[in-house]
């Protein structure tokens, strides 16, 4: 007896390979050999005689993310706007969410859910060309129609940083919120209807259904998105932050992010290993704290961790 | 009782519909922006700048960009082939890989759930990157430069179908299943997949997004004109446009910025890149929401 | 715990069978044979083998008859010196990206490629080869026709570039409307000093209110310092770009002592002017922050005027140019100083790839750009006959049927690669086929900066020097553009640059220009 079950494990976990296969070939192809390149933030790098034979210089190349006094500016920039954000992201996304699951018309939801996603169809060029249309001092439609019907002065946006962080946040939700209002629908969808159905029997109305339903349903997946969004908050979307604001020195105050000011600092340098070692000191730092996070989450709700 | 439920249910409709509309004119608002400014002429623009309702209208824009039909309706073709081939490629890989990171009887799968992850945090950085598929696979400037690298499988979208699987099937109809006598792979195929459509619709749905979306591996790896994806296409037209303005000090290249589109070609090329999707792609997106409701029907 | 290690022994085992592999993996076609079977065959006699070599360059849009001008090209260069090239375009806009890429991962399949700034640290990345044997060799054309321009840019004694030959001699040029300027009776040759301009854009605020006055250029108003000609007589930005990384220059005044010029009395006195022409609404109030260039508005042919360095300028006072095929009104073009050949990097060149097998073949083809008309010509214009044509005094102009911006040979090769005096002069440029010959020739007669040839390589010093880059960025352009007061701004600025530690650029870019000054001793 127990000879057969090792048997049929070990035939199953052979099952279980194969059907990985083709996705951890390629994981290994696409991410995990190229990651021995990580070795290039450590070396100044020489094309004539190849990555591999440059010279090793040491932590040389991180020495320009925390040296100046810009590193707190940027570091708090990336950290914040990425936790506004994502509160934004989640709170948004399972109201709409709730809100389309909850419309009648099904071909009306259909036509809102397709409309909340075309944001994400135009590239931030586009986009930034959007804003620009809004925000320009000269021909933009703020200073030109809405603020003079408001009575307001005309302001200069790419020069003033006090909006930026509500304008970046706006723009931010604008383009993102569409996919994280998908993710939750497709789990509100999965919900077994005959329980909002014996709720309502039991004389539950909309609001405890959401709170007592639909919201516990939601739990995993909030908790994974926001574990799976820990690694990331070193990051930042270069596009959303350098060219919305026109990378207008004016407002780097309140736009730099570790990601734009990497790309500023060595746009002429061509400096691999200097974006190498940023790159590195980003994932290390996301590394750390999904880890710390994801044990959190193994004591509270050992279901919901994510490994 | 009853009537009080019924009222509280309208009235909570009633803020349902408004505030969707709302939300919608908000989204919508700058593509009506951007779609102006493309039939405005020149001059009003600078006159009276960006209206919803241009001072005078012009299609000199769509005029100047009619003169390269062919490259855009190329690079449409490009950008409709690779997202079709990426997407479907991907969905395979997502759904295959989470299957068995789902299944308790499985003891690895937290080391393998693990590196899959790790993939989302740490990379090796472009160079290397760049050194592996261009020497080893040879793609450089192949229509696969643009379907494999980077894109192929998200770890996001893995680790979401695992949960979907985990938390949305129950594990009984499986072990049932397997109780049987079913193989792992009819299993699969018989019970996993059709009862996954709503999450395969929606990942299906981001492999399509960020298909359409990149120009990326357009930058790195595609020299070759005739394989500018759409965005690839968009992106180096704008960027073109600095770089040829920057250098136009240099003698002769004045004839060029002479022919440089103004801002409502930009936002013409803009529109270019976006109405046709913004048509076609309620269709689209009709058989992904199909995908999701028959799921909820049978789960 | 033993599963993790199993894995990762596994994992380690394929990375090691790919690096092996790797040996093969990165092995070129040799030399393209489906592309060379196409061909007919030599119409030269020479016994020797046709080598084959790729050059990488940029260009901004496609050119559908390629394949008729590199045919042309080849037939020249077969002849000449049994050598076959073939062109990779690459977007300007992936450029620097795609070629990085290329040289970082050893791509032997490109030969010649074609950088155009930052010229030390290509060099120190090793991105380029050392050029001197070769050029002795085989590039005797290119040392004639070059002489003292082709050392731009040598480091420890060695030469990497061959630069784009054309006229160096750049002006700080005012550039504006002629009919406009005409016809409100403006008189240019009252300018002596760029702040004269006030007077002028007073005039056009005036009488053409829906005109911008002056619009910003990469960013800037006045596109250089050396605006300044008392203060600042032998003006040198030591590599530097402005709006980018100028920091530390030689003003002219104080011999070879590298100046913080953002702390000068005269960078003060500019954007004190800037401010004023701000407030008076001559500048548009987005110019610090557009994507927008003046150049691009003023052929659109809202903007009366802005600067911008240019060759084709004149010390006596403002000249003509003519309308282009699009834009029917003439220019002028005013110098704003007097032309020096700096130590600026702004000089496209050609390099030849460190990973390259056929560096003699390159050389050798690099050589004809600077020997033989009918290649530069072609290069530069196409086929003759097929996309321009001679006419009877020498000069040339489009064959019929083709136009500027629509020839079906869209390069940027004509303001890029080889000698611009071997190539003929279009009709609407001028009347004298021997129009860019004299151009060139205006090097020969220029004052060269007392520090041409010195080129600053910021690796040592290259934290602060990140630092100082991203300070520029923040304040130069509001503060240049005007947009912010420069009582309030200026002196953050300064004390923001020295945070961020200018002063040691300063002293490491005095050291090297020290060793430079003692070398050419």
């Amino acid at each position: 007896m127990k000879k057969t079950t090792a048997k049929s494990k070990r035939g199953k976990y052979l099952y279980y390979y194969l059907f990985m296969l083709p996705g951890l070939l390629y994981l290994l192809i696409n991410n995990y050999i190229p990651m021995i390149g990580i070795f290039i933030a450590f070396k100044k790098l020489n094309y004539t005689t190849g990555i591999f034979a440059s010279d090793w210089v040491g932590f040389d190349n991180f020495q320009y993310l925390f040296r100046t006094r810009d590193a707190f500016i940027i570091t708090r920039n990336t950290v914040l706007y990425n936790l506004v954000f994502i509160f934004l992201y989640t709170i948004l996304g399972i109201i709409i969410a709730i809100f389309l699951s909850e419309m009648r018309r099904k071909r009306l939801a259909r036509l809102y859910q397709s409309v909340l996603l075309l944001p994400n169809l135009v590239s931030m060029v586009i986009v930034s060309y959007l804003a620009f249309a809004f925000l320009s001092s000269e021909n933009g439609l703020l200073n030109n129609a809405i603020l003079p019907m408001l009575g307001m002065a005309e302001i200069s946006w790419y020069g003033t940083p006090g909006p930026w962080p509500v304008i970046l946040t706006i723009v931010s939700c604008w383009c993102y919120t569409g996919v994280e209002v998908i993710i939750y629908m497709s789990v509100i969808v999965g919900i077994d209807r005959s329980l909002y159905e014996s709720a309502e029997i039991d004389g539950a109305g909309k609001w405890r259904q959401i709170t007592s339903i639909t919201l516990p349903m939601l739990k995993p997946t909030i908790i994974i998105l926001q574990l799976m969004f820990i690694g990331r908050i070193f990051h930042s979307d270069f596009g959303l932050f350098y060219l919305i604001p026109m990378n207008s020195g004016m407002l780097y105050n309140v736009t730099s992010t570790l990601d734009t000011y990497v790309y500023t600092s060595l746009v002429r340098l061509q400096n691999i290993p200097m974006a190498s070692a940023a790159g590195l000191y980003q994932s290390f730092v996301g590394f750390v704290l999904v880890i710390c996070a994801n044990l959190a989450v193994r004591k509270l709700e050992p279901d919901s961790a994510l490994f | 009782m009853e009537n009080r439920l019924k009222h509280g249910e309208r009235s909570f409709h009633t803020i349902v519909n408004i505030s969707m509309m709302l939300l919608a004119l908000i989204v919508l608002a700058p593509f009506l922006l951007l779609f102006m400014s493309s039939v405005s002429s020149e001059q009003s623009l600078i006159a009276h700048g960006y209206r919803f309702w241009p001072g005078e209208f012009s299609l000199d824009a769509y005029l100047y960009i009619s003169r390269n039909t062919q490259t855009i309706i190329r690079s449409y073709g490009l950008t409709v082939l690779t997202t079709v081939i990426g997407t479907g490629l991907g969905l395979t890989l997502t759904a295959t890989l989470a299957y068995p990171l789902s299944r308790r009887d499985f003891s690895h799968r937290n080391v393998i759930l693990f590196l899959v992850f790790f993939t989302m945090l740490f990379n090796g950085g472009l160079v290397p990157s760049y050194i592996m598929w261009t020497q080893f696979f040879g793609i450089r400037n192949t229509l696969a430069a643009l379907i494999f690298p980077n894109l192929l499988l998200s770890a996001f979208n893995v680790i979401l179908v695992k949960n979907y699987y985990q938390h949305s099937i129950p594990e009984e109809i499986c072990e049932a299943a397997e109780i049987d006598g079913t193989g792992a792979w009819k299993t699969f195929s018989l019970i996993i997949l059709p009862l996954s459509k709503p999450i395969f619709a929606t990942i299906g749905m981001f492999y399509m997004l960020a298909y359409w979306n990149s120009w990326v591996n357009g930058l790195y790896y595609i020299s070759d004109s005739k394989l500018f994806s759409l965005q690839v296409l968009l992106n180096n037209i704008l960027q073109n446009i600095q770089f040829l303005v920057s250098n136009s000090n240099k003698a002769g290249a004045s004839a060029n910025v002479a022919s440089i589109p103004g801002v409502s070609i930009r936002m013409a090329i803009a529109v270019l890149g976006v109405l046709p999707v913004m048509v076609l792609f309620p269709f689209f997106q009709r058989y992904f929401v199909k995908g999701i409701t028959m799921g909820a029907v049978k789960g | 715990m033993q599963k993790i290690k199993k894995l990762l022994a596994a994992v380690l085992s394929l990375m090691v069978i790919l690096c092996i592999f790797s040996g093969c993996g990165g092995q070129p076609e040799a030399g393209e044979p489906d592309n060379a079977g196409d061909r007919p065959p030599a119409a030269s006699d020479t016994p020797q083998e046709i080598e084959h070599i790729n050059f990488a360059a940029f260009s901004y849009g496609e050119s559908p008859d390629y394949p008729l001008v590199i045919e042309r090209l080849n037939e020249i260069s077969r002849e000449q010196i049994g050598v076959e090239a073939s062109i990779e375009f690459i977007n300007a806009a992936t450029y620097v990206e795609q070629i990085g890429m290329r040289l970082a991962a050893g791509d032997k399949d490109m030969d010649i490629w074609s950088p155009g700034w930052d010229f030390p640290g290509i060099i120190s990345r090793g991105q380029a080869m050392a050029l001197d044997s070769l050029l002795d060799e085989y590039g005797p054309d290119i040392k004639s026709a070059l002489g003292d321009l082709l050392y731009f840019a040598p480091m420890d004694g060695k030469n990497y570039f061959v630069p784009f030959n054309s006229s160096k001699r750049f002006y700080s040029t005012f550039i504006c409307r002629k009919d406009i300027a005409d016809a409100h009776g403006i008189d240019l040759t009252q300018v002596k000093s760029f702040k004269d301009l006030a007077a002028i854009f007073e005039i056009i605020k005036e009488k053409e209110p829906q005109m911008i006055p002056i619009a910003q250029m990469n960013g800037v108003i006045i596109s250089d310092y050396n605006v300044y000609r008392e203060a600042m007589p032998a003006y040198d930005p030591l590599g530097g770009i402005p709006g980018l990384d100028i920091m530390g220059v030689l003003t002219g005044a104080e011999g070879t002592k590298v100046v913080n010029i953002y702390e000068t009395e005269e960078y003060a006195d500019l954007l004190k002017t800037m401010r004023e022409w701000y407030l008076a609404g001559y500048i548009p109030k987005d110019a610090a922050t557009t994507m927008e260039s003046g150049s691009l508005m003023y052929y659109e042919g809202h903007v009366f005027s802005y600067t911008m360095p240019e060759t084709s300028a004149s010390s006596d006072g403002p000249i003509v140019h003519a309308g282009l095929s699009r834009v029917t009104y003439d220019t002028y073009v005013l110098a704003l100083n007097a032309p020096v050949i700096n130590s600026s990097d702004g000089y496209y060149s050609l390099a030849i790839s460190p990973h390259s097998q056929k560096p003699e073949a390159a050389m050798k083809w690099m050589n004809l750009l600077y020997k033989d008309a009918d290649m530069v010509n072609t290069l530069y214009w196409g086929v003759e006959g097929t996309h321009w044509v001679k006419n009877e005094n020498g000069t040339i102009r489009y064959a019929d049927g083709i136009e500027a911006g629509n020839t079906g040979w869209e390069t940027p090769f004509c303001w890029s690669v080889g000698d611009t005096a071997l190539s003929y002069a279009f009709d609407s440029e001028s009347d004298d086929p021997d129009y860019k010959r004299k151009l060139v020739a205006q090097n020969d007669s220029a004052p060269y900066s007392e520090v041409f040839g010195f080129a600053f390589l910021p690796d040592n010093v290259i934290t602060e020097y990140t630092a100082v880059t991203n300070v520029i960025a923040q304040y130069v352009y509001a503060l240049e553009c005007g947009t912010v007061d420069p009582d309030k701004e200026l002196p953050n600025f300064i004390q923001a640059l020295r945070n961020a530690g200018i002063d040691a650029v300063i002293a490491e870019k005095q050291r090297q220009l020290d060793e430079f000054m003692a070398s050419k001793e």
